[in-house]
């Protein structure tokens, strides 16, 4: 039924234009427009695949094994970081727990001595600081 | 002989890809041609379309989801492509239709081709003097003999709309042979 009226309505379509042109001279327009060279479509196909081969951009395929081994690597990649970040902070949560109590007294004695002289420079240079606060101060203020 | 659908199954999952597309180019090789040429009338402009067109469709069969008929979607990238040609044409100043029309009359009378006559002229002119979008409309319904629904997909209208530019081709080229 609906092939029918699709066909009825393609033949009203059709008789539209030949009642302005012949069925003739459609046609002839038609098989004018047809013309082609001998041996044209026996060829084209080469033509156009010799046209890919030469345009083809280099696509890069990965194989079955490929796609392991990326998958291997991001995993692998993927584990040593949560465990690199794992580690890190369970030896940042220990140091923080140590108390000075927990320190054996030869530990901190070398620890002093090491850094005795640093101490000394840091106790001098506090005072010398001191000084030049209380001359700067004056007898109004102090009274 | 494999259907569309086989072909382009086969293609995507690269099983001899080159030969089936090589089929699915085969089958379908001629009415795309005769379509462009149609609207552009030089053979080597429509060789050189017809081509763009089969490369085009190389590209992007991969990711064809089969959602429409396979020839709808050709002619509708041989429509887009033959209306770029034409676009880029008219902005060259390159236009080949009158130097073609010249052609066609010479040749005509040189070969043993039937005589064009004064309405086969007419005709050629008619047609050329339409908008691309009716020629084509007009070409797909008079000579591939296309549905409403199918023209539509192709020129990306309405059937309302593909109806109309038809109607509108036929009844202007009737205004033309009227005034010449």
């Amino acid at each position: 039924m609906e092939t029918n009226n699709i066909n009825i309505e393609l033949n009203t379509d059709k008789l539209a234009a030949e009642q302005l042109f012949s069925k003739q001279d459609l046609a002839h327009f038609n098989l004018e427009k047809m013309e082609v060279p001998s041996d044209y479509f026996d060829t084209f196909s080469d033509k156009v695949l010799d046209r890919i081969s030469k345009n083809k951009p280099s696509v890069f395929y990965l194989t079955t094994y490929g796609k392991m081994a990326i998958a291997a690597v991001f995993i692998f990649v993927t584990a040593s970081a949560f465990i690199f970040l794992n580690n890190y902070s369970k030896v940042k949560s220990d140091l923080a727990v140590i108390s000075i109590q927990d320190i054996s007294n030869e530990e901190i004695e070398s620890y002093v001595n090491a850094n005795e002289w640093i101490a000394e420079m840091d106790w001098q240079t506090e005072s010398v600081k001191l000084e030049s606060d209380y001359s700067s101060l004056s007898k109004d203020t102090i009274d | 002989m494999h259907s569309d659908q086989e072909l382009i199954i086969q293609f995507q999952q690269s099983i001899e890809r080159e030969q089936s597309f090589t089929q699915l180019l085969k089958k379908h090789q001629v009415k795309v041609y005769h379509q462009i040429k149609r609207m552009v009338l030089d053979h080597d402009d429509a060789d050189d379309i017809a081509q763009m067109v089969w490369i085009k469709i190389w590209n992007k069969l991969d990711g064809f989801k089969m959602e429409s008929e396979f020839s709808t979607w050709l002619f509708r990238i041989a429509y887009n492509e033959t209306l770029n040609f034409l676009a880029k044409q008219k902005r060259q100043g390159t236009s080949n239709s009158n130097s073609d029309l010249l052609d066609y009359e010479n040749l005509s009378s040189e070969t043993d081709a039937p005589k064009s006559s004064e309405i086969q002229i007419k005709l050629d002119q008619g047609v050329k003097q339409l908008p691309e979008k009716q020629q084509f409309v007009f070409m797909l319904r008079y000579f591939e003999e296309l549905n409403y629904e199918k023209i539509a997909s192709i020129t990306g209208t309405t059937v309302g709309g593909a109806k109309a530019n038809y109607h509108q081709a036929v009844k202007k080229l009737e205004e033309f042979l009227k005034k010449t």
